[in-house]
């Protein structure tokens, strides 16, 4: 159905309603009537069609909660294992930390040990921190030198902290010495 | 332009603008959330079906893990725990052919800790009790013993805090160590965190 009229003898809100009643309006000689008309019409079709998308979405969402409270029932046993393996996993791993402790020792000893010159030997040793500090003997100033030198291999820096000779008469020569290691 | 039409290319606009304000745009947004929980909720519906799925695997690694520590005393009982200690310390020293020749308790404990998810710190499941040990031996008997008493069926942390090298004047090229060794009993604040029934 097609009407022919002025728009000037129309408002605008009646020429909206026309469009809206799927009337075909010809209107003479204004554009921006017809941009008007066509704005309305966009606007609202936009909105319709978001509108179907928002009302099927939201369907969707509602399903998806069903079926997420029917996997949160099929999981829970599962889930309370996770935890039960994260709690275990937690004291084999503190557990396994515990046995290499000893073996770090004696490790640490062996290696002290290899590092200790011919002529030379460790007579006290204590742990300060990080830092392993002993004294020892050795039979030359020279042998303990050797020593320093070994140390620093084995830690990050040996630092001498006496020397002193102990020699008695007629006994052989023995120099003691203090060290301290500061290990990695 | 007549009156009528400026007005009218007014109201366009308004129209637009308030169309595009007042209706699209919210309506899009909503979209947006919406789409963006269904995406939440199908990915932990997927996480959760997954879980479900790998049932068999997290019951064969729970019992992985129960095997690893099968032949380790673990329980909330810091006395019973000395006490199996001292029983396995003993093997060690008449085993590895050095001798104990002192046992201190102390009265210092370290709690179990249990920092914030998410930080870099790691846990302490286990509080511990400290002793001081003392053993006397060969160089290369100390060093068997170091390792042996770690691995015992308690589990224990072990370090030297020092050494005396002991000369015995019967035998003065064979000296001997006395090591006194910091020794950390570990134990559960909560047994049922270890012992809870499998659900």
């Amino acid at each position: 159905m097609t009407i022919a009229f002025d728009h000037r003898a129309l408002r605008p809100l009646d020429a909206a309603l026309f469009a809206l009643r799927g009337m075909r309006l010809r209107v003479q000689g204004s554009r921006a009537f017809v941009a008007l008309i066509g704005s309305l019409v966009v606007t609202a079709s936009t909105g319709s069609i978001l509108g179907v998308r928002l009302t099927a979405a939201t369907d969707d969402v509602r399903a998806q909660l069903v079926r997420l409270a029917e996997s949160e029932v099929r999981a829970a046993p599962a889930k309370s294992l996770v935890h039960r393996i994260d709690e275990i996993r937690g004291v084999a791993a503190e557990v396994a930390q515990a046995e290499r402790s000893g073996d770090q020792a004696a490790d640490e000893l062996a290696r002290l040990g290899n590092a200790v010159p011919a002529h030379v030997w460790i007579a006290r040793l204590r742990r300060d921190g990080r830092a392993l500090v002993f004294d020892g003997g050795a039979r030359s100033v020279d042998a303990v030198g050797r020593a320093i030198q070994s140390f620093n291999t084995f830690g990050t820096a040996a630092q001498l902290l006496g020397l002193k000779d102990a020699a008695r008469p007629g006994a052989a020569a023995e120099i003691r010495y203090s060290v301290r290691l500061q290990t990695p | 332009m007549s009156r009528t039409d400026r007005s009218l290319w007014i109201l366009t606009c308004a129209a637009i603008v308030l169309g595009a304000m007042l209706v699209v745009r919210p309506l899009v947004q909503k979209l947006g959330d919406v789409d963006a929980q269904r995406d939440r909720t199908n990915a932990t519906i997927e996480r959760n079906l997954a879980l479900a799925r790998d049932r068999v695997s997290l019951d064969h690694q729970l019992e992985t893990f129960r095997r690893r520590l099968s032949h380790n005393e673990i329980s909330d009982d810091p006395s019973a725990l000395q006490a199996t200690f001292i029983r396995d310390a003993t093997n060690v020293a008449r085993v590895g052919d050095v001798r104990i020749t002192g046992f201190d308790g102390r009265p210092e404990t370290r709690a179990a800790t249990f920092p914030p998810p998410h930080t870099t710190e790691a846990p302490h499941v286990f509080a511990a009790t400290a002793v001081e040990l003392t053993i006397e031996g060969h160089y290369a008997a100390v060093i068997a013993a170091l390792r042996c008493l770690s691995h015992g069926r308690v589990p224990v942390r072990v370090a030297v805090a020092s050494i005396d090298r002991v000369v015995d004047p019967q035998h003065p090229g064979e000296p001997l160590l006395d090591a006194r060794l910091s020794v950390e009993i570990m134990h559960l604040p909560q047994p049922e965190t270890l012992h809870a029934p499998n659900s």
